[in-house]
C-alpha cells in the first residue's frame, strides 16, 4: 500500500464493534451525567462531626496558613493596622473601639518605629506597628526579636507576626504575643527592639496596657480523655470579643510522641452545637515539661470570635496524616454553563462548584464542601484553584483563601481570565475524626 | 435534521439529539479507545467516560463543525487518563522498541498485523496516527487537539510512521 491513511483506516476498521455493549456504555455515560446534574445539594450538617485545622505542616503543597491568608488579603486603607493586617478577632476588636491607640514613635539609625495600637482582653495581647526606613535601611519587615517587661519584670513569651508592605520603605505589621504566664488586668509594658534587619539600634517603648472593657468569659472544663498513649485535658475555653481561646494539656510517654499517633498528628476542631468548625486563627504550644514520667505540652488554639447565640462548644480531636507524599492532582474542565460540577476528592468527599461570577476585576467561584469532615472558614487542609488555558494559576493575590459564606458554602476570588478554565484540586487523605473522644462544653 | 440544529438541541439538554450526534461517532470512538487499551472492556469504559464528559460539556461546543474534533479530544484524554490510572495497561517498553528497530522482521510470520502494530506504539504516537490517518485531521488541527506545537506533531508523526515501518513493512513512507 502506498497511502498510509487508507491502510491505517482499513486496519482500524477491522476492529469489531460490540454494538449492543457500546450502546449500553453510551446510555450509562449519559445516565451518569444526568444523575450528577440532578443531584440535590447535600443536606447541611447530617453529621455532628468534628475536625480541626493545623497551622503548620504540608511542605510542598498548596495549603496556606491563616497568617499568610491575612497577609495576602490585606487592604492598604489606613484606618487601623489591626483592621487590614490583623486577624478576624482584631478586626472586630478594632471596629468596636476596644483597642487602645498608642502612637509612640522612636527613631534610631534612620529607621522610625511606631507602636500604633495595642489590644489586650485576657485571651490575647496584640500590638500593631509601623516601620519606616530609608531607601537603604529598613526596607522590609525584619523587626528583630523583642524584649518584653511587664511591670518591670522580663517575661517569657512567643510571638506570631503578620503584616503588609505599604511602600518600598514602609511596613505595617501586627505582633501577637503569647505569654507563658497569665497577665494582670492592667500593666506597664516595656518593649525593647535591638535590631531591624541588620541595623543595630535601640527602639524602646513604655506603654500602659489595660484589659478591654468587654468582658472575657472563661468556661472551665477539666475533662480528660485518653486516646492510645495521649492524655488530653480540656482546661478551659475563653470567649472574648476578639476571639475564642481553647486551652488543652496534652501528655504522652515521651517528648517525640507528643500529639503524634502512628504517623498522624493529633489535632482539634472547636465546633458549635450545629457542628460548624470555628475558623482557626493561630495555635501555639508551650512546655514539654515532664511529670510522673510523662511529657506535657500546653496548647492554646485561638479561633474566630463566637456569635452570641452559640450555647455549647465541642472539642473534637482528629488525626491528620503526615508523610503522605506528594498529593495527587485532580483537574477538571470548568464549563460555566454546566454547573454544578462535582469534583470527587476520594475518601474525603467532593467539592461541588455551584457558580462562577464575573466581576470587574476578577471572578468569584462559589462552591460547596460535600464532606463529612467539617472544614473551617478558610477551608483549611483543602485547596482549590482555577487555571487558564495556558495552565496559569489564577489564585488572587488579594484573597488567596476561600471564605465560608454559609455552612459548607465557600467563595473564593480569582484573577480574571478569558477562555476555557480548569478547576484544580487534590485527592485528600482521610482526616479521621475521633468522635468518641469529643468533649462537650456547655456555655450557659 | 441538520447537524447544527441537532447540536443546538443537544445543548439544551435534549438527550435524543445528543444520541443522534453520538450515533455518527460511536464506532470511531470505540475503535480509537480499543487502539489504546486493546481490550473490549476497557475500551467500553473509556467510551462511557467520554460520553459522560461530553454530555456534561456539550454546551461549550461553539460550532457543529468542531463537535467531532472536540469529542475526539475528550476520548484521547479519557483514554490517557485511563491508562495512567490502570497500571495493567502499559506502553511498550523502550528497550523492546529498540529491539524491534534493531531487528527488522525476518519473515512474513514475524510481521505484526498493522492494527496490533499501532496498538503497540507509545501513547503519543498512537494519538498522532489516529488523528492523522484515521480522523484525517491536518497537522494544525492535531496540534490543537493535543494542545502541543505543530513541530511536535510533525516529529511524533514521523517517528510513529518510522516505528510502524519497522514492525509493519508495508506501511509506506509518504506520511
Amino acid at each position: 500500500m502506498n497511502e498510509p491513511s487508507h491502510e491505517v483506516k482499513r486496519a482500524i476498521e477491522k476492529i469489531e464493534v460490540p454494538e449492543g455493549k457500546l450502546d449500553q456504555a453510551i446510555l450509562t455515560g449519559i445516565g451518569k451525567a444526568k444523575d450528577q446534574q440532578k443531584k440535590p445539594p447535600r443536606k447541611l450538617y447530617p453529621f455532628f462531626i468534628a475536625a480541626t485545622v493545623a497551622v503548620f505542616l504540608t511542605a510542598g503543597s498548596a495549603f496556606v496558613s491563616p497568617a499568610m491568608a491575612r497577609m495576602l488579603s490585606s487592604v492598604p486603607v489606613f484606618d487601623s493596622i489591626f483592621e487590614f493586617a490583623g486577624d478576624l478577632g482584631l478586626v472586630i476588636a478594632s471596629e468596636r473601639g476596644l483597642s487602645q491607640g498608642i502612637g509612640q514613635t522612636v527613631t534610631d539609625q534612620g529607621i522610625s518605629l511606631t507602636i500604633e495600637d495595642v489590644y489586650y482582653d485576657g485571651t490575647r495581647l496584640s500590638l500593631s506597628y509601623l516601620q519606616e526606613g530609608t531607601e537603604e535601611k529598613g526596607r522590609i519587615d525584619q523587626l528583630g526579636e523583642l524584649q518584653l517587661f511587664v511591670d518591670g519584670k522580663e517575661i517569657n513569651f512567643g510571638d506570631s507576626r503578620t503584616g503588609k508592605q505599604l511602600a518600598e520603605t514602609q511596613y505595617a505589621g501586627v505582633i501577637n504575643i503569647h505569654t507563658v504566664e497569665s497577665l494582670p488586668d492592667s500593666f506597664e509594658l516595656k518593649i525593647g527592639v535591638r535590631y531591624i534587619d541588620d541595623v543595630q539600634g535601640s527602639w524602646n517603648f513604655t506603654i500602659p496596657v489595660k484589659k478591654a472593657k468587654e468582658a472575657v468569659t472563661t468556661i472551665s472544663s477539666g475533662e480528660t480523655v485518653t486516646y492510645k498513649d495521649q492524655i488530653i485535658t480540656v482546661n478551659d475555653v475563653k470567649i472574648g470579643p476578639a476571639g475564642t481561646k481553647l486551652s488543652l494539656s496534652i501528655s504522652a510517654p515521651d517528648a517525640s510522641s507528643l500529639m503524634m499517633v502512628d504517623d498522624h498528628l493529633l489535632q482539634f476542631n472547636l465546633l458549635d452545637e450545629q457542628g460548624n468548625a470555628l475558623t482557626l486563627l493561630d495555635a501555639y504550644g508551650t512546655g514539654d515539661d515532664s511529670k510522673d514520667g510523662r511529657h506535657i505540652i500546653e496548647m492554646e488554639y485561638r479561633y474566630e470570635p463566637l456569635s452570641d447565640d452559640v450555647k455549647a462548644l465541642t472539642v473534637s480531636p482528629y488525626l491528620l496524616p503526615v508523610n503522605t507524599g506528594a498529593p495527587v492532582k485532580i483537574e477538571q474542565e470548568l464549563l460555566p454553563d454546566h454547573l454544578p460540577l462535582t469534583v470527587d476528592q476520594g475518601e474525603m468527599g467532593s467539592i461541588i462548584v455551584h457558580s462562577i461570577r464575573h466581576e470587574d476585576d476578577g471572578m468569584v467561584l462559589t462552591f460547596e464542601s460535600d464532606s463529612e469532615f467539617p472544614f473551617d472558614g478558610y477551608f483549611q487542609y483543602n485547596t482549590i484553584w482555577l487555571e487558564d488555558e495556558a495552565g496559569n494559576n489564577l489564585t488572587s493575590s488579594k484573597k488567596a483563601l476561600p471564605e465560608r459564606i454559609r455552612p459548607n458554602i465557600y467563595e473564593q476570588e480569582f484573577k480574571k481570565a478569558d477562555g476555557p478554565l480548569t478547576l484544580v484540586t487534590f485527592e485528600m487523605h482521610e482526616l479521621k475524626v475521633l468522635k468518641e473522644y469529643e468533649v462537650s462544653i456547655p456555655l450557659r | 435534521m441538520k447537524y447544527e440544529k441537532l447540536l443546538k438541541k443537544a445543548q439544551t439538554g435534549n438527550e435524543e439529539a445528543f444520541l443522534k450526534l453520538i450515533d455518527v461517532e460511536k464506532d470511531k470512538l470505540y475503535r480509537m479507545a480499543f487502539i489504546y487499551v486493546r481490550n473490549e472492556t476497557d475500551a467500553l469504559d473509556i467510551v462511557q467516560e467520554t460520553i459522560y464528559k461530553a454530555y456534561r460539556g456539550v454546551g461549550s461546543v461553539k460550532e457543529s463543525a468542531y463537535f467531532s474534533t472536540w469529542l475526539t479530544r475528550i476520548l484521547i484524554n479519557s483514554a490517557l487518563d485511563f491508562i495512567q490510572k490502570n497500571s495493567k495497561v502499559v506502553p511498550i517498553e523502550k528497550d523492546m522498541l529498540e529491539r524491534i528497530e534493531a531487528e527488522p522482521p525476518k519473515s512474513q510470520e514475524d510481521v505484526l498485523d498493522l492494527q496490533k502494530a499501532i496498538g503497540q506504539l507509545e501513547e503519543k504516537y498512537k494519538s498522532v496516527i489516529l488523528l492523522r490517518f484515521y480522523q484525517d485531521l491536518t497537522i494544525p488541527q492535531i496540534a490543537d487537539v493535543l494542545d502541543c506545537p505543530e513541530g511536535t506533531v510533525k516529529t511524533n508523526l514521523h517517528r510513529a510512521v518510522n516505528q510502524l515501518r519497522m514492525t509493519y513493512k508495508e506501511v509506506c513512507s509518504n506520511e
